[in-house]
């Protein structure tokens, strides 16, 4: 079975191997899990910060989307579906984290982790990462993941609104609402 | 503040090991088999089985509804007059043609609503226990000792509801049920809802005889 991973896979684009996942097919399963699983992971870490939990959104993130299979509409934009279901996740995980981590200051269990890997970056850089998070706790979900979405993983407007599950419109306002609230402390921080 | 955030997406996170990723994997898939095993319900499952609860709460309220006791309307014949023992050792005679419905008899708890006529009762004195005659727009809170309460509707009479209330040899409090303060009745005072004022008066009474 792996071998045919191996001859298969490169060839084969998304929406043949979501079409061959369809039918019960492990391997297609398994190629689709390797070619997204860094991007998704990467893109919970950052969405999620210090607070952590990264590798369970992950975890999330491919039962829901092979789960949900059936409901592709364009198996070619796979990776899309995928992004939307990181969103919906770290949302959900955001909202209900509120509830345990009322505050950047009280420790996620992950924080240590995070910290060390902050410490790849240059030491003055890792130290804006992290006042950067301390700017972003106070935006509320929404605004956080539109914030994060546009200026860390550099999406347009339409690519947030698609994840967020809303319009254009909106993504702006929130963008706007998030920018006014991050803007002055950013201006010191860049100072 | 751009080189921040370039530095910040290009160097985070670590990349996941290829041991790491294969153990998420692993889990992924264990994690479909058990969703193969235990079918999640469609929602049409779950709007129906909530309308099933729903259908056989409400069948077990009415249910438990039509258990109830329901409050008894007494009706005296118009010649004679009936007689209610109540669970506290109180005796309750309606009058000939008046109506009388019974909201609460417990031993700690009576509740009459005197709907026309007469009632004359005899009631213990029991520590802890409320006894009230609803009549028209006042509560007679009977102490003890006999009382008799007189009520005629406000649709025979163009100043509303004419009430009168007697303590032959007993104790009883009228209230107002737009408030104010209490009437206290002694042993041979009467209140009439007819005087312009909540005076009370130590005159014979005069049921509303029909």
């Amino acid at each position: 079975m792996v071998q045919s991973i191996r001859k298969l896979a490169p060839s084969l684009a998304d929406g043949d191997l979501v079409l061959a996942a369809r039918t019960g097919e492990g391997w297609a399963r398994e190629a689709l899990f390797r070619r997204h699983a860094d991007a998704v992971y990467a893109v919970a870490f950052r969405l999620l910060g210090p607070h952590g939990g990264a590798r369970e959104v992950l975890h999330d993130v491919f039962v829901k989307g092979f789960a949900s299979l059936h409901e592709v509409r364009d198996p070619s934009a796979f990776r899309a579906r995928l992004l939307r279901i990181v969103v919906s996740c770290v949302r959900r995980r955001l909202n209900g984290r509120r509830w345990f981590w009322p505050s950047f200051d009280q420790r996620a269990p992950d924080f240590e982790a995070f910290e060390a890997q902050l410490a790849a970056l240059a030491a003055d850089r890792s130290s804006d990462v992290m006042k950067l998070y301390q700017l972003v706790e106070q935006l509320s979900a929404p605004q956080r993941l539109a914030y994060l979405l546009r200026y860390i993983e550099g999406f347009e407007t339409e690519a947030i609104a698609d994840a967020l599950d809303t319009s254009a419109s909106h993504v702006r306002r929130l963008l706007s609402k998030a920018q006014r609230r991050i803007a002055p402390p950013r201006k010191r921080l860049a100072e | 503040m751009k080189l921040l955030y370039d530095q910040y997406s290009q160097a985070l996170p670590v990349p996941l090991s290829e041991f790491e990723r294969a153990q998420i994997f692993r889990r992924v898939e264990a994690a479909l088999e058990t969703r193969r095993a235990a079918p999640r319900l469609p929602t049409f499952a779950w709007a129906a089985t909530a309308l099933a609860l729903a259908a056989s709460g409400t069948f077990a309220y009415r249910a438990v509804r039509a258990h109830e006791p329901q409050p008894a309307v007494i009706t005296a014949p118009v010649v004679t007059q009936e007689t209610l023992e109540l669970p506290d050792g109180s005796r309750a005679i309606i009058g000939p043609a008046s109506q009388m419905r019974v909201d609460a008899a417990e031993p700690l708890r009576v509740r009459l609503s005197l709907l026309e006529g007469r009632v004359d009762l005899s009631v213990t004195e029991v520590e802890g226990r409320s006894f009230v005659v609803s009549a028209g727009n006042v509560d007679v809170n009977v102490l003890g000792g006999r009382v008799s309460v007189a009520v005629e509707p406000p649709d025979s009479l163009p100043q509303g509801w004419a009430i009168e209330v007697r303590a032959s040899d007993g104790r009883a409090d009228v209230h107002r049920k737009s408030g104010g303060p209490p009437v206290v009745l002694e042993a041979g005072e009467t209140w009439s809802s007819r005087a312009a004022t909540n005076s009370v008066e130590a005159e014979p009474f005069l049921p509303a005889e029909r």
